[in-house]
């Protein structure tokens, strides 16, 4: 039975550093103001592991009939009654009562000193090795010492553990790694009132003195995002801060009660249809607070960087998203090897816009009492998979989809003052495939995933060759062509560090279908006479299943009448797909304006109307308005260049897409202001006009 | 052999089966593929214009590419999924049963394609299934058959599953030839192969 025990502690725990972890949580739930690790590795005399708090302590009676019980769950008790603690008035941490089993994770002699309040000091010593001969526990007495005070005198409390006969190795790495992992305990932004938590090596002082600082590290972020996501709204801080030699000034903005926008996918059906967060989403999350600190590694910022290699090897060690409970934090969350928001795959399709781990210093913080659907895995790997978890993943995804929005509007700035410009039929695809292929063999994964290869390295070929044709150079190709390379160097990367392989042939699929769409656009060329109510129709069939199922009005005075509207040469396909596009847009941006479906028998809120328009000068229009957000102040210029997004999970080449269509059938795309074309005034959203040239 | 490809202007079809493709190869491939082994195909060359396409209320077998010219750059299926859906209610009009495979680089969205048409077509009879054909596993690099009796037999396995295991394209085929008893006997059969299928549960968002 004593083996069995010893065994437990050894799954629940992942390692012993996390075993460390568990020993401080246990010192925050009994009140201490201060905890220290002490790690005597001196190699003169035994290793000693010494955790000391100065917290409650325990009675003879806590420590015989909960300490020494297994699986004892007073602590949840307590979390469930709310009991909060005397002195910091905390609620606990743990809940399942299997924190203790990290002492026996670290060795096999355990000495534990503990004197509560106006009681005497007690003493228990446990030896693993003469408990695990026992078959049973009863055959195994463990004596509680009660003395007069000897550690704790005076009027201290507390608890003192002395860990000998160690079961793991302390190098030099992995001591660092306690480091860093004892001082990320509590949030670095969101620091718990009186708790500190602190590593001493004697005599090993210089193993960790050259690990920074945290706040050294986030002083160096170039963007800062702050938010809070509460019942109220989304509020949220954006900072873009000056980058050294570069003459461009820094950037901030910040929005209160804003909507805040969610990724796709809920596995709550409650939550289906909504593109926008409401209470329902918070419902076991409670408010959700957090900073993100974010870096740039792109080689024209690089150079600029002091001290760079310092700031990447701390990023690529602690880079991600932690999570924090009541200021402590919950493992495995933002560990080295955790991707809980799946952030690198995410940038398969979008590189330079989407934001990797090894860039971001975040922490997402929460409250125990009103997280109460987030429950914590007992081996420390998170959170259990629920309908909370999910959300909480949604959520801090649209926070940080937010982010990216702004960013990538400074990241444009810096790109124009860094980069030369760029040729988009020069070739640059080949090594970057090469070299995936060349990891897929490694893997052995290449025959899953050759037919997407295949197909990128065929897409990006073609379509350099029709740009040359074509002399189409002038269309921000160059923008799409690096963005795939960067896609596969992404997917590469991914794959080398061992992602789970559906999604990443999943993430390659997209990126074959990205330049897929594109190729498809390239290659089409067959310009005819077309009707505008042909156009219309056409746009409104195909897309006529998901007006309905989102309770679009449609308002389209042309296919009420029996006009043609206007004639012109263009290739049908491609103006088609240009609408979709625009409708794509106009039916998510609805939904974010009126993100309620209206009750049975009332009227829909969300309208949207397609029309023809001869109040442009260089020719007659086919004009899509609805009566969503419209585009939020960004001009035309930024909302129409390649992989410019401000949805959660959008791909930023809509706009892009129908711009390019109309221009290389002649036409152009426009953005009208309010009174330059004549629509009914309730359509008070985005109005965009698709200007033809007439009868050519 | 090619057979004439059908545009949005001249389609009329006694055909049970229709191939939709808004590539020419990938379309020519399959559909000369199925001619060759005696399944006449109705050929539907799809980049965006739906006028003319239709109404072809007696189609037993769709076999429609995921990407029929929606131009919509988007890692996100479901404005595809639209198009499908306009295809079939405002073009193709199926009365009847009928089965729907996805000949597509993006086998995996079958499921979801499925869930999306009996969600929300409507005045038009749902397919009873939509199963999943990679073009990975049967085109090459240039959109070429690679194994065009493979890539039949694919097609004919599929159906079979279907409905009854001998002759059922044929049968399916020849659907506006059977008596009302026959058309009866076949729906039950259809039916009774279903029974017991929920489908495959795909989360729906949008």
């Amino acid at each position: 039975m004593a083996r069995v025990l010893q065994l437990l502690g050894d799954e629940l725990i992942g390692s012993a550093r996390l075993a460390v972890f568990e020993l401080v949580k246990n010192a925050y739930d009994a009140d201490a103001s201060e905890v220290v690790v002490r790690l005597d590795l001196d190699s003169g005399s035994e290793p000693v592991i010494t955790v000391s708090d100065d917290g409650e302590g325990m009675t003879p009676e806590v420590l015989r009939s909960v300490w020494l019980v297994p699986g004892n769950d007073h602590r949840k008790e307590q979390r469930l009654s709310e009991h909060r603690t005397p002195r910091h008035g905390r609620l606990p941490l743990g809940e399942k009562g299997v924190g203790r089993f990290a002492v026996h994770k670290l060795g096999n002699r355990i000495s534990l000193v503990t004197r509560a309040r106006d009681a005497d000091e007690c003493a228990v010593d446990i030896d693993w090795n003469e408990l695990i001969e026992r078959r049973y526990l009863d055959e195994a007495p463990v004596v509680i010492r009660v003395r007069r005070a000897e550690i704790f005198s005076g009027d201290r409390t507390g608890t003192r553990i002395e860990v000998r006969q160690l079961r793991t190795d302390w190098p030099r790495g992995e001591v660092r790694r306690l480091y860093n992992q004892i001082t990320s305990i509590c949030s670095p932004f969101e620091r718990p009132d009186e708790f500190r938590a602190a590593l001493e090596v004697p005599g090993h002082e210089r193993w960790v003195e050259d690990l920074p600082d945290i706040s050294e590290i986030l002083d160096r972020a170039i963007w800062k995002f702050s938010f809070r996501v509460d019942s109220g709204g989304f509020d949220w801080t954006y900072a873009f801060r000056q980058i050294p030699g570069l003459n461009l000034d820094g950037r901030s903005i910040g929005k209160v009660g804003d909507r805040l926008k969610l990724p796709s996918r809920s596995g709550d059906d409650r939550m289906e249809r909504k593109v926008v967060a409401d209470e329902t989403v918070l419902e076991g999350i409670g408010p959700v607070a957090g900073e993100f600190y974010v870096y740039d590694r792109d080689r024209e910022i690089r150079q600029r960087m002091p001290d760079i290699r310092l700031l990447e090897n701390y990023l690529d060690e602690n880079g991600g998203v932690r999570v924090y409970r009541d200021g402590i934090r919950v493992y495995n969350y933002g560990e080295l090897g955790d991707d809980w928001l799946g952030l690198d795959l995410r940038r398969v399709n979008v590189p330079t816009r989407r934001i990797s781990r090894n860039i971001i210093v975040g922490a997402v913080h929460l409250s125990l009492q009103d997280s109460t659907g987030l429950v914590e895995k007992t081996n420390r790997e998170g959170f259990v998979d629920n309908v909370a978890c999910a959300g909480l993943r949604r959520i801090v995804l649209g926070a940080l989809a937010a982010l990216e929005e702004e960013r990538q509007i400074d990241k444009d700035r810096v790109r124009q003052l860094t980069r030369s410009p760029e040729d988009p039929t020069e070739a640059r695809i080949q090594r970057p495939i090469r070299e995936l292929r060349r990891e897929l063999d490694a893997q052995g994964v290449r025959e899953k995933f050759e037919p997407y290869v295949a197909r990128i390295e065929e897409d990006y070929r073609s379509m350099q060759e029709t740009l040359l044709s074509a002399g189409m150079s002038g269309l921000n190709l160059a923008v799409v062509f690096h963005e795939v390379e960067r896609g596969v160097r992404a997917l590469h990367q991914v794959i080398s560090e061992g992602a789970d392989m559906e999604s990443a042939a999943r993430q390659a699929r997209d990126l074959m279908g990205l330049l897929d769409g594109f190729a498809t656009l390239l290659r089409r060329d067959s310009r005819q006479q077309h009707s505008a109510r042909k156009l219309v129709n056409a746009a409104r069939r195909y897309n006529v299943l998901r007006f309905r199922h989102h309770l679009v009005q449609l308002v389209c005075p042309l296919l009420d009448g029996d006009g043609d509207g206007f004639r012109s040469s263009f290739a049908f396909g491609l103006i088609v797909g240009a609408l979709n596009n625009l409708l794509d847009n106009a039916l998510y941006w609805l939904r974010v304006r009126w993100p309620e479906a209206p009750e049975q028998g009332r009227p829909s809120e969300r309208k949207l109307y397609m029309g023809v328009s001869r109040d442009f000068e260089s020719g007659p229009a086919v004009i899509i308005a609805d009566n969503g957000t419209g585009f939020q102040g960004d001009d035309p210029e930024r909302v129409v260049r390649p992989f410019f997004t401000r949805k959660p999970e959008g791909m930023g080449l809509g706009l892009y897409y129908a711009a390019l269509a109309m221009e290389l059938n002649g036409g152009r795309l426009a953005f009208p202001q309010r009174g330059e074309v004549d629509i009914p005034e309730e359509f008070d959203g985005g109005v965009v006009a698709l200007i033809f040239r007439e009868g050519r | 052999m090619t057979a004439d490809i059908v545009t949005a202007h001249d389609a009329k079809t006694d055909h049970g089966i229709i191939v939709i493709d808004d590539e020419m190869e990938h379309l020519v491939g399959l559909a000369d593929g199925l001619d060759r082994h005696g399944m006449s195909c109705h050929r539907v060359h799809c980049e965006g214009e739906l006028a003319g396409i239709g109404p072809w209320p007696d189609v037993r077998l769709i076999v429609a590419d995921l990407h029929l010219g929606s131009g919509v750059l988007t890692a996100d299926p479901r404005t595809d999924f639209s198009v499908i859906g306009g295809l079939l209610e405002e073009a193709i009009r199926p009365s009847g049963p009928y089965m729907m495979v996805l000949w597509t680089m993006y086998p995996e969205q079958a499921p979801a394609l499925r869930t999306f048409l009996l969600e929300r077509l409507h005045d038009v009879s749902k397919p009873f299934d939509v199963l999943p054909l990679a073009k990975a596993d049967y085109l090459d690099g240039e959109g070429n058959v690679r194994d065009e009796p493979a890539l039949v037999k694919a097609i004919t396995d599929l159906a079979a599953g279907w409905a009854r295991p001998e002759g059922a394209l044929a049968l399916l085929g020849a659907w506006g030839e059977l008596d009302d008893n026959e058309v009866d006997a076949l729906i039950e059969e259809i039916y009774a192969s279903r029974r017991g299928d929920t489908g495959r549960p795909v989360e729906l968002e949008d």
